[in-house]
């Protein structure tokens, strides 16, 4: 039995395919890799370059494979095929020299209940460098726990467990941060405070970070870039802004009258399909028309529209966001692995 | 960021060791046992002397001492006694070391630090040697205390000729401390059972019931016959101290039992069941994804 045909990757940006090395040594940089449990592939020849200084994301449904990609690159499991190198050298042969530069938090925080968060660290810690008092209280504050330091990690709410994983990630000042859905079990506040950390480790400490996650939100808000998994595979990668970069096809109108404009629109030649723009009544784009163009035809709409008689307001190329790609891409990988329990777009849109 | 220091296999598992050892220290588990270990000894002389005294009375008649007994048959009776705790102490910590860590993850969390699978159970099985060699020695010396305080530890004496003088203080104090090293080595074994065990199941209750299923395996492997007795570890675990006991009441012949050779065969033997059982617990670990 054959299996059917993966679909091809979707790539943005100036990448010229996904895990494209870019001029700079890559920090991760892992080729055809391959995981098979019991003959199902979890992991189907996936490529993937991590650049070194960028937040780079690792986007997918539960079970598409993120998180065996990771306990790969930790060397946790071994791959069933496929290479891979850390900061340029191969983990398979120098993985107990890789394994020192990595900070990471894989599948949950994990630490002895007995004893306290600061000891957690200072041991664990200790097992890579020697981690003085001092780094242990700034690894602590650096996730909003410095005054909860001395409490026991059994006593800590599952909020606190994942910043104290976070924390342990850090406390050895690791050049490459590789986070398993880092903002699980957080609350807005603390989400806010992982957001900018992740963010200054890159930016003001020049670290890399690999963020897994399925939060597209908080991949999109957090990550420089990013790599959609589906089914094991890189299915788009590239640079997060290209990605969800402004479709110039698609604009969304706001006129005087909505009826008439969706009505006008639908007649123009150059207009593939219009349609009212899903909004919450009274909301914002409630009664706005979102058109989809033949090309770059945002003003030909535009005079048409005046030329009518009818006063607009507003024409917005209509961004797309991750959400909208993550779906439309997954549809493919269903329809291509012919899987008849596809999940709708949001809003039961393609995405562009 | 600058480089972590780089370790060789030797460092990594002391490393690993000292780790280990923060651990236990931190457990209530380990101190209690520990606590408990050298109450039972201190007490297990002067124990000893009450249940005698209430077993004579009961049956109606003034107590009568055993003749034969002394300090040091006492102190040997106590380590006996504590060595039943220990060995369930020791087989506890080493049967849940590693399923403990599976359970909470932190297995994962050692292994995305620069050390091999190998290399933690190593550690552990040093860590919980280490701390079973430590609850022999403070079993001893606490045997030892109490014993003094409660029948003092003298020359050992005919009873019937009290100036005949069977084993002096100092050649049994010798016989107590070969007794305290010889029973170090079974403990190395008893650790690999443990260890092995606590491989072969992700839940530290179910790994602590296999491995006490499999010392009452290997008890009753000894016990089916004089032949097989001499080539399981457990024998060597208890046979020292009950020579002790045997040369304080001075059973004749009690004094080969720690002659070196013998002594040397069971360490060996106790050595050689603790390879086997590590060197299966690595296997069984290295096979196992994390």
């Amino acid at each position: 039995m054959t299996e059917p045909a993966p679909p091809p990757a979707r790539v943005d940006g100036p990448e010229a395919a996904p895990g494209a090395a870019p001029a700079a040594e890559p920090v991760i940089e892992a080729r055809g890799l391959a995981k098979v449990y019991g003959g199902r592939p979890a992991v189907d020849g996936l490529d993937l370059v991590v650049p070194r200084g960028s937040v780079f994301g690792l986007l997918g449904r539960n079970g598409a494979g993120k998180t065996t990609t990771m306990r790969m690159l930790l060397g946790l499991i071994r791959p069933t095929r496929g290479s891979i190198r850390l900061f340029g050298r191969a983990l398979e042969r120098e993985r107990l020299a890789l394994l020192p530069r990595i900070g990471c938090l894989v599948e949950g925080p994990a630490f002895y209940p007995y004893l306290t968060g600061r000891q957690n660290l200072a041991l664990l810690g200790g097992l890579i460098r020697p981690v003085s008092p001092e780094h242990v209280q700034a690894a602590l504050e650096r996730v909003g726990l410095g005054d909860r330091g001395d409490d026991r990690f059994g006593a800590y709410s599952t909020g606190m467990r994942q910043r104290l994983g976070i924390a342990a990630a850090l406390v050895h000042d690791p050049e490459l941060v590789v986070l398993d859905e880092p903002v699980n079990g957080l609350d807005p506040p603390a989400v806010l405070l992982v957001r900018r950390l992740i963010r200054r480790l890159v930016e003001e400490e020049g670290r890399t970070v690999l963020v897994s996650s399925h939060l597209l939100h908080e991949v999109e808000l957090t990550c420089d870039r990013l790599a959609i998994i589906e089914r094991g595979r890189v299915v788009a990668a590239g640079e997060t802004r290209a990605l969800v970069r402004p479709d110039e096809e698609r604009v969304e109108v706001t006129a005087s009258d909505a009826g008439r404009a969706l009505a006008l629109c639908r007649g123009l030649p150059f207009v593939r399909d219009a349609r009212p723009a899903s909004a919450p009544e009274g909301g914002p784009g409630a009664g706005a028309v979102l058109v989809a163009l033949d090309g770059p035809r945002a003003g030909d709409l535009n005079r048409a529209l005046v030329e009518a008689g009818l006063e607009v307001s507003a024409l917005v190329p209509r961004r797309r966001t991750l959400e909208e790609l993550f779906h439309a891409l997954a549809r493919d990988a269903d329809e291509a692995a012919g899987d008849p329990a596809a999940p709708p777009g949001p809003g039961g849109e393609a995405a562009a | 960021m600058s480089a972590p220091p780089a370790r060789g296999p030797l460092a990594r598992v002391l490393l690993l060791a000292r780790f280990e050892l923060r651990k236990l220290a931190a457990r209530r588990l380990t101190l209690v046992a520990f606590a408990l270990v050298v109450l039972v000894a201190v007490l297990a002389p002067r124990a000893g002397q009450v249940v005698d005294t209430a077993a004579a009375l009961a049956r109606g008649r003034a107590s009568q001492a055993d003749p034969f007994a002394n300090g040091w048959s006492a102190l040997a009776g106590a380590v006996s006694t504590a060595r039943l705790f220990i060995v369930l102490v020791v087989l506890v910590l080493a049967s849940s070391a590693v399923a403990e860590e599976v359970s909470l993850g932190t297995l994962k969390a050692l292994l995305v630090r620069p050390f091999r699978k190998l290399e933690v159970l190593a550690a552990k099985a040093l860590a919980v040697w280490l701390y079973g060699a430590a609850l022999v020695l403070a079993a001893v010396v606490a045997a030892a205390l109490g014993a003094e305080l409660s029948r003092g530890l003298y020359d050992v004496t005919d009873p019937f000729y009290p100036d005949l003088t069977k084993h002096t203080a100092g050649l049994m104090a010798n016989y107590v401390l070969r007794a305290a090293l010889a029973t170090l080595a079974p403990v190395v074994a008893l650790t690999g059972l443990g260890l092995l065990a606590s491989t072969l199941s992700d839940h530290p209750g179910h790994a602590t019931g296999l491995g006490v299923a499999g010392l009452f395996l290997l008890s009753g492997l000894a016990g089916l016959s004089d032949a097989a007795q001499p080539w399981v570890f457990v024998t060597h675990a208890r046979l020292p101290f009950e020579t002790v006991e045997d040369m304080a009441q001075q059973i004749s012949g009690a004094a080969a039992g720690l002659a070196p050779a013998r002594a040397l065969f069971g360490v060996a033997v106790s050595l050689g069941w603790g390879a086997a059982l590590l060197g299966l617990a690595g296997l069984v670990l290295v096979r196992r994804d994390v």
